[in-house]
Formats: C-alpha cells, sequence, structure tokens
C-alpha cells in the first residue's frame, strides 16, 4: 500500500470523523495483513541534488552550478535539556514557510501535523509499531500513540522504522549520508532497506520549518524549536532556510 | 607532430547575424545608466510522482550604474527583495519580515560576483544586469544562429538561439531602436527532461530617474536581521573556476 493511499483514506476519516470508529475492529484484524503488504515492498528512494535548482537562476553566466549547497558537518543531538523562553510572538501553527527560488510548495499529510491533536480512529492503512516497549501508529510521517477516546498525535519516535520515508520527504544531505526530512523527522535507510528516525543532526540546514514548530527567543535571537530541537533562520543561496543547533 | 587543441582554440561557430543582434543589446544595455524592468518568470519543476509543473514568478527589478541593484521577486507566498547600495547587499524575505546583510563594494558586476562565490545568490536575471552582457552571454556559446523574426506580446523581436555544453539558452531582442531583450529562455539540457526557465520582459524604462532612497534599504518596523550564511570555501573554490 502507497503512502498516497495512507493520505487519500485518511482525508476521507478526517471528513467521517467518529464514523470509522466503528470499523476500527475490523481494522486492526487486517492490520498484519496491511503491515505485511507495507513492509514487503520496500521502494528504493532516489536522492534528488540537495541545492538550490541552478534552473533557479535563469542564468547563463551560472548555468554550471550544480550544487552551491554545502554538505554540512553533522553534530549528534545533545541529550540534555535546554531552557527557554518564548518569544513575545509565540504560539502554533507557524505556517511551513518553504522560500525556495521557484515558489511552488505542496502540502504532504505531514505538514498538517499538531502535537497532541486527538483522533477518534486512526487513518486507514496506517501502520503498528512498537516503540521501546511502547504502541505507535504511523501514517505517512505522522505517529500516533493511544490516549483518552482514541489516539494522539505525538512526536516522531528515535528508531521508528518505517518500509519508506514519507510522501514529499525532503533528502539532506549531512554527515555524509543522506536524510530524509519530513513532519519534523530525519530519516535514515537500514541496511534491511526500512526508514528509521534517526538523532537530529545538529547543523544541517533545512528548507522549511517542522509543521507545528514553535517561535522562541534564543540569547536574544529568534529561533523555532521542535521536539527539543531549535531550528535557526539563516539566508542560504539567498533564501530563507533553517539551521538545526542547540543553545 | 601531434597537435593539440584546447577549448580556448575553438571559436564558438556564432553566424555574424546572432553576433551582431547579441551584440546591439548587449551595448544597449551595458552602456545605459539606470534602467528599470519587470519580468514574468516560469521554471519547470518535477514533483516526486515525476508530473512535471511550472512554478511563476514576477521580478521587478532597478539598475543604476555603476554600483546600485534593487530586484523584487514576488509570488503568492513569497515576496522578496536584494538592494545593492554600493557597500552591502541586503537580502529581505518580506513574508516573514527576515533581513539580512553582506559587505559588497565596487561595481555591480563585483558585487554580483561576490554574491554568487561567497554567498551562493544569484542575481535574478542577471545576465542582462552586467556591464558586458554580450560578452558574458557568449563565454561559454558553442554556436549561436538567428532564428529570424518573431513577435513576443506583439513586439516585433529578432530570434536568436544559442548552445553550450549542458544549456540551449534563446533570447528574443527587440528589433528597432531599442534592442532590448522581450523573452528568454534556458534549457537544462543535462538534467531530466530538460526542463526549462523562461522569463518575458516588459516595462523596460530607460527615462525614470532612480534615486538614491530606492536602493537604502531600511528595515520596516518589527523586521529580524538574520544571518546570511556563507559557503564553505569549496565551493566558493568552485564558483571561481566556473568564471
Amino acid at each position: 500500500m502507497k503512502t498516497s493511499d495512507c493520505f487519500a483514506k485518511s482525508v476521507w476519516r478526517r471528513k467521517t470523523g467518529l464514523g470509522l470508529a466503528v470499523g476500527l475492529p475490523a481494522l486492526l484484524l487486517a492490520l498484519p495483513l496491511v503491515c505485511a503488504e507495507r513492509r514487503s515492498a520496500p521502494r528504493a528512494v532516489s536522492a534528488r541534488p540537495v541545492n538550490v535548482g541552478r534552473s533557479s537562476h535563469g542564468s547563463v553566466r551560472h548555468a554550471d552550478t550544480h550544487v552551491v549547497q554545502r554538505p554540512a558537518e553533522v553534530r549528534r543531538e545533545p541529550a540534555r535539556p535546554v531552557q527557554v523562553r518564548p518569544a513575545p510572538v509565540s504560539g502554533r501553527g507557524v505556517p511551513a514557510y518553504h522560500d525556495v527560488e521557484a515558489d511552488f510548495h505542496r502540502r504532504h499529510f505531514w505538514h498538517d501535523f499538531a502535537f497532541g491533536r486527538r483522533w477518534a480512529a486512526l487513518p486507514l492503512g496506517f501502520l503498528a509499531l512498537q516503540i521501546g516497549g511502547a504502541p505507535y501508529y504511523y501514517c505517512d510521517g505522522i505517529y500516533y500513540q493511544p490516549a483518552e477516546g482514541g489516539y494522539e498525535e505525538v512526536y516522531p519516535p528515535l528508531g521508528a522504522a518505517v518500509p519508506e520515508p514519507p510522501d514529499g520527504a525532503i533528502p539532506i544531505e549531512a554527515g555524509g549520508q543522506t536524510y530524509y526530512y519530513a513532519g519534523g523527522a530525519f530519516y535514515l535507510q537500514q541496511p534491511d532497506g526500512s526508514y528509521a528516525v534517526a538523532p537530529t543532526p545538529i547543523g544541517v540546514v533545512v528548507p522549511e520549518l517542522p509543521p507545528g514548530a514553535v517561535q522562541v527567543s534564543v540569547r536574544g535571537t529568534i529561533a523555532y524549536q521542535f521536539n527539543g530541537i531549535y531550528y535557526e533562520p539563516v539566508f542560504v543561496n539567498g533564501v530563507t532556510q533553517y539551521e538545526t543547533f542547540m543553545p | 607532430m601531434a597537435l593539440s587543441v584546447t577549448a580556448a582554440d575553438v571559436k564558438p561557430a556564432v553566424d555574424a547575424q546572432a553576433d551582431e543582434w547579441l551584440k546591439r543589446m548587449g551595448d544597449y544595455l551595458g552602456q545605459a545608466q539606470f534602467f528599470s524592468v519587470s519580468a514574468e518568470v516560469w521554471q519547470d519543476v518535477q514533483l516526486a510522482s515525476g508530473q512535471r509543473v511550472q512554478a511563476g514568478r514576477t521580478i521587478e527589478l532597478q539598475v543604476r550604474r555603476p554600483n546600485r541593484l534593487r530586484a523584487e521577486v514576488r509570488s503568492t507566498r513569497r515576496n522578496r527583495e536584494l538592494v545593492y547600495d554600493g557597500n552591502a547587499i541586503t537580502l529581505f524575505n518580506r513574508a516573514q519580515s527576515f533581513y539580512g546583510t553582506v559587505r559588497a563594494s565596487g561595481s555591480l558586476d563585483e558585487a554580483m560576483d561576490v554574491a554568487i562565490e561567497r554567498f551562493g545568490i544569484a542575481m535574478p536575471l542577471e545576465d542582462f544586469l552586467r556591464s558586458d552582457p554580450h560578452k558574458d552571454l557568449l563565454q561559454k556559446a558553442v554556436s549561436g544562429v538567428d532564428i529570424g523574426p518573431v513577435s513576443v506580446l506583439g513586439v516585433p523581436c529578432e530570434h536568436l538561439a544559442f548552445t553550450q555544453d549542458n544549456i540551449d539558452w534563446q533570447v528574443w531582442i527587440e528589433t528597432g531602436a531599442r534592442p532590448v531583450p522581450r523573452k528568454f529562455v534556458i534549457t537544462y539540457k543535462d538534467e531530466a527532461d530538460s526542463p526549462q526557465f523562461a522569463a518575458i520582459f516588459s516595462n523596460w524604462d530607460f527615462v525614470t530617474k532612480l534615486p538614491d532612497f530606492l536602493f537604502k534599504f531600511e528595515p520596516p518596523a518589527g523586521a529580524l536581521k538574520i544571518r546570511v550564511k556563507e559557503m564553505k570555501a569549496e565551493n566558493q573554490a568552485r564558483k571561481k573556476e566556473e568564471k
């Protein structure tokens, strides 16, 4: 089953609301089959060039410019809590700006992520996972855990392995590896072909903020926070992008 | 005796008429002390599914030689400015009210070189802003032909087509007393499905004066200054080699 199926069905689920909760037991019965199908067909993902496309330049003079983004040196995410002060204009739902040269931004399922949002039922085609002994459910870049009255959206758990990166995941070259960035998670391909949520590489630049990143002030500078990681807006190749950091 | 031929020895096969038209355009733009122009740009973008779509934006350019430039790029979700005042290049993301400044000095050509080599910033439609567009455009041309007369949005033009190793490009130059580009297309033939970049020019203005304040960036209330990330040294070296 493709993630697009998951997306389409989940849209339908969101429109029908609680109605699908009735069918949940049947879905759970079918779950092993769905998961088996998803896992049996890992799809190779081709890495698109990690750059601001030279076709964006519209320049004969720079027609040979293939890579204007530089590969980042990666530091691992430190395991320490960080105190931050919310900025005066803080809040949820920061738009997922994607300030690339060609103005084309297609919303994907995971752009709609909102931490803690609750649902009566899971999207059709979800994948059941066990991470550290805890149950998680996954659908196209969004993770869920059981909560009172249904399920709630949660941050991507480290180590969660899925058959393919979420639809529209952005390849990020860093530390000699290709990460696939979507919904605030960085996926790395595993030896078995699956893609696992990896610790966020620190010092990499991503073209858009994770959905629901919260604006904060860090040492007097604007930044955005998502799942304990900070994103500093910077101009890269003339457009606004976001560099991961830990204060 | 073995003969060796280097790329520098190979003269591009640009026909005389095409070269003449390009020179007329280059001289006209290069010698203009100031001008304004608008451009509508369409660029092929490939979705992850493989489907090809076009993304559009408009660009407003104001140039005052030797060292002033203002460019505004607008699209549905974005509004970005780039200002060069002879001492600094400022980038302004109006949608989020972020701005960043880097030092640059000298002529427009020198500032554009600093922008691309150190910061990876390609000025919109740079080929037509430089002091000698004819020379710069033909730098890597392998061949060029004059396709003939054609109209662009009702304006009589001469259609020229050039090839390089990895791109083809075309320019439509207005015939008559004012040989300005009316259309410009680059085909990236070394990329899958040869995506294109196309620009349609309008509102060429060589009369209206461009005062200093147009090139002085004043951050609006609430705008936040952010870093402009410099490219790594190895990429800067690569850029210089490409020149």
